[in-house]
């Protein structure tokens, strides 16, 4: 693995991968991989760079970090599977993800690991205590289809879902990334996951986070693709229940 | 008239074809269907013994049915071989991300 020079890796503590998974969004990269490494000193960051219009260069974000660079913009659900790919090839512990938008607390990803470590769940979600904040009239709607996918996954998978599904902020152990993996995850992945573990009835935690303001750029989902996701995330529900059961 | 209709119908569907919006060897039979069923529907004769077969009353609404039956039948051929394509593409991508990210870990083990 790819370890910070001067720094021995302990050879017993559990390795961690961190994915930055970002879109014409590094401002702020350089920063928050410092951040990481701050708080998870053991940790391998893996920044993927999902196409964007401008390259990242090494410079911006330190030799000890991994990247890759996809040559077109493929979406979340691909530069996800390429994560899993390589946390399953090189046996990592725990695979977090931080968005690049500055808007996930990186002092919160001890927290997010823990119960990952302890062995009291297999996925982690950082659940936005202050998401319903804003008053837009976009964040109503946002708020609404947030509620309508929450209602959804919890009927289905019987309330063994996240409290907050939409919540990029999480973490995930060998066993849920290895049945992650198997499926075909989307371009805006998270409820899919939600779903995906859900169904298998993998141990769930939430966790208290704040979301921070986006400190540079905007947000991906227009309202097209708003109206696509929930779209895909309709026909992805009915795929699922036509499906045998659980696979535990 | 009715032969203006099926070339300009031929035509547009030799365009896309040109311009590689269809795969002509996924859907050949269909696209083969959908000309012969031009051509034969101005037929008289014909058109009154589909209608006959299909149990349709209104002669000429046989044959717009059956054409609409086909280019359902493309469109599905379409999306499913869009969609192979498109998980061909992915697993190229994520073979040369894999590829990439490999290199960059022995690099790291070297060091």
């Amino acid at each position: 693995m790819a370890e910070e020079a001067g720094s021995p890796p302990d050879p017993s503590a559990p390795s961690i991968l961190v994915m930055i998974p970002t879109y014409n969004d590094f401002e702020l990269l350089g920063d928050i991989v410092k951040s990481i490494r701050a708080e998870l000193p053991n940790s391998t960051v893996l920044v993927i760079n999902d196409g964007s219009d401008e390259p990242i260069f090494r410079n911006d974000i330190g030799d000890e970090c991994l990247l890759v660079g996809l040559k077109m913009n493929m979406g979340l659900g691909l530069c996800m599977h390429v994560a899993f790919d390589h946390f399953l090839r090189y046996d990592y512990d725990v695979l977090a993800r931080v968005d690049s938008d500055g808007q996930h607390p990186v002092g919160s990803l001890t927290k997010l690991v823990q119960p990952i470590l302890q062995g009291k769940a297999s996925y982690v979600v950082g659940c936005r205590s202050n998401r319903n904040e804003s008053r837009s009239m976009r964040a109503y709607l946002a708020r609404f289809v947030r509620g309508y996918m929450a209602f959804i996954v919890s009927t289905v998978t019987r309330g063994w879902s996240p409290e907050d599904i939409t919540s990029g902020f999480i973490a995930a152990d060998r066993k849920t990334v290895q049945h992650l993996n198997r499926q075909y995850l989307e371009r805006y992945p998270e409820p899919q996951m939600s779903l995906a573990v859900g169904r298998q009835k993998l141990p769930v935690e939430s966790i208290e986070i704040e979301q921070l303001d986006r400190a540079h750029g905007v947000s991906t989902i227009t309202v097209g693709q708003a109206l696509r996701f929930l779209y895909r995330f309709n026909i992805n529900v009915l795929a699922v229940l036509m499906q045998k059961g659980t696979t535990r | 008239m009715k032969f203006v209709v099926v070339l300009f119908l031929g035509g547009a569907m030799l365009m896309l074809v040109r311009r590689n919006l269809l795969q002509i060897d996924l859907t050949f039979p269909l696209f083969a269907g959908l000309v012969v069923l031009g051509f034969a529907s101005m037929s008289e004769g014909f058109i009154d013994w589909a209608a006959s077969v299909l149990n349709i009353a209104d002669a000429p609404r046989a044959i717009v049915l059956i054409a609409i039956a086909i280019l359902f039948s493309i469109i599905t051929v379409l999306a499913i071989a869009h969609s192979q394509l498109r998980r061909r593409q992915l697993m190229i991508i994520r073979y040369l991300a894999q590829n990439e990210l490999m290199q960059q870990e022995t690099r790291a083990a070297r060091n």
